[in-house]
C-alpha cells in the first residue's frame, strides 16, 4: 500500500512539473510587449519617443553634405545631449542610439570622449609600459586620432494647459567643425503629445 | 516599330481622317492593352506594403525609391479615402538583395490622417547594405 502511495505521489509530482514546463514561458504577473511599439501610458518623453528621435536624426545626419559627400570616414566626438526639459530623461540613451546608427552606416566613426580617454590611456600604458605584452602586438603610443567634428544636442519642451495638456518637445542636433569652431550642420525633430489634464 | 508606337500613330492619324467607329475601337483596344500594365504596376507597389489592422481606407497612391548619397531613400504617398480621420502607425523594414533584414526593426511611428488627406512618408535606409524595403502599415482604429 505504501509503495502504491509513493508511486501515485511521484507520478503526480512529475505531471505537475510537466504542466509547469509546458512551454518557454511561465508565471502570470508580467508580460513582454514589442519594445518598438508606441508607448502611450503618459504624455511624458518615452522610450518610443527616444527611438523615433534617434532614428530620424541619425538618417538626417547621414544625408547631410558634410557626411554624405565626404570621401573619407568622418570622425566625430560626441558631447552629451543637454536635457533642458523639466522631466528626468536619460539623454545618454538618445546619444547611444544615434551613435550606434551612425557608426553602423560605415560612414562615421567616433573619437573617444573626455570620459573615455583615461581608459584608453590606461590601456596603452598597460600594453607599452608594464612589460607584460609582446611589443610586436602592443598598440603603439602616439597613434590616437582626433575628431574633426563635435556633435552637440539639446532637448527642450514647452507645456500648454487648456482643456487638454499639450507638450511639445524639440530635439536639436548640431555638428561643429572643431578646428574652425563653426557649425556645419544642424537639424531638429519635433514631437507634440496631447492628453487629458 | 513596336505596338505602342503603331497605336500612337494610328490615333494621331485618326484625329484627322478616320471614322468614329475605328477611333472608338482603337481607343478601347489601347485601354484594354494598357490596363493590365497599370494594374500590375499598382499591384507591384502594393506588394511593398504589409498591412495589419484596419487600413482599408488608406490607399497607396504613389511610391518612389532612389539611391541618394549611397542610401536607399523611399517616398510613399498615402491617401485617406474616408471622410473620417484615420490614426495609423508605420515603419520601414530595410532588406538586402536576398530580402533579409539588414537592420533591427524600426520604432513604429504614429500619424493621424484627416479625412481625405494625402501624406508623403519618407524613409531613408540607415545603411548602404539596404537595397530593398517593406513598409509596414498598421491601422490603430
Amino acid at each position: 500500500m505504501q509503495k502504491l502511495t509513493n508511486v501515485i505521489l511521484t507520478l503526480g509530482f512529475i505531471s505537475l512539473l510537466g504542466a509547469c514546463a509546458s512551454g518557454p514561458r511561465y508565471g502570470g504577473g508580467a508580460s513582454y510587449v514589442d519594445p518598438k511599439s508606441i508607448e502611450q501610458t503618459t504624455n511624458e518623453f518615452s522610450m518610443s519617443d527616444i527611438g523615433m528621435v534617434a532614428e530620424e536624426m541619425a538618417v538626417k545626419m547621414l544625408q547631410s553634405p558634410v557626411i554624405a559627400q565626404s570621401k573619407d570616414i568622418v570622425r566625430i566626438q560626441v558631447t552629451d545631449v543637454k536635457n533642458l526639459t523639466s522631466e528626468y530623461i536619460n539623454t545618454a540613451t538618445i546619444t547611444n542610439k544615434i551613435k550606434n546608427k551612425l557608426v553602423n552606416s560605415g560612414r562615421v566613426e567616433f573619437a573617444g570622449s573626455a570620459g573615455q580617454n583615461q581608459a584608453a590611456v590606461d590601456a596603452l600604458r598597460m600594453q607599452n609600459q608594464s612589460g607584460l605584452y609582446d611589443s610586436k602586438t602592443a598598440a603603439q603610443m602616439g597613434k590616437m586620432q582626433g575628431a574633426k567634428y563635435r556633435l552637440e544636442g539639446s532637448l527642450t519642451s514647452m507645456t500648454q494647459r487648456g482643456d487638454v495638456k499639450s507638450i511639445s518637445y524639440n530635439f536639436n542636433l548640431s555638428l561643429i567643425d572643431i578646428q574652425r569652431n563653426v557649425q556645419v550642420w544642424g537639424d531638429d525633430k519635433e514631437l507634440r503629445k496631447v492628453s487629458g489634464r | 516599330m513596336n505596338m505602342a508606337n503603331w497605336y500612337l500613330i494610328e490615333l494621331l492619324q485618326l484625329s484627322n481622317e478616320a471614322t468614329m467607329n475605328k477611333r472608338i475601337f482603337l481607343i478601347a483596344s489601347t485601354a484594354f492593352f494598357l490596363t493590365p500594365f497599370y494594374s500590375v504596376a499598382q499591384e507591384g507597389k502594393e506588394s511593398k506594403v504589409r498591412r495589419t489592422g484596419s487600413t482599408s481606407s488608406i490607399n497607396l497612391v504613389d511610391l518612389r525609391a532612389v539611391v541618394r548619397n549611397g542610401l536607399l531613400t523611399v517616398q510613399a504617398t498615402f491617401q485617406n479615402d474616408s471622410s473620417r480621420g484615420a490614426p495609423i502607425n508605420y515603419r520601414f523594414k530595410w532588406l538586402d538583395e536576398s530580402k533579409i533584414k539588414v537592420t533591427d526593426d524600426e520604432n513604429w511611428k504614429p500619424m493621424n490622417l484627416f479625412g481625405g488627406q494625402t501624406v508623403d512618408i519618407v524613409g531613408i535606409a540607415p545603411t548602404p547594405l539596404a537595397s530593398d524595403f517593406i513598409i509596414e502599415l498598421n491601422g490603430s482604429n
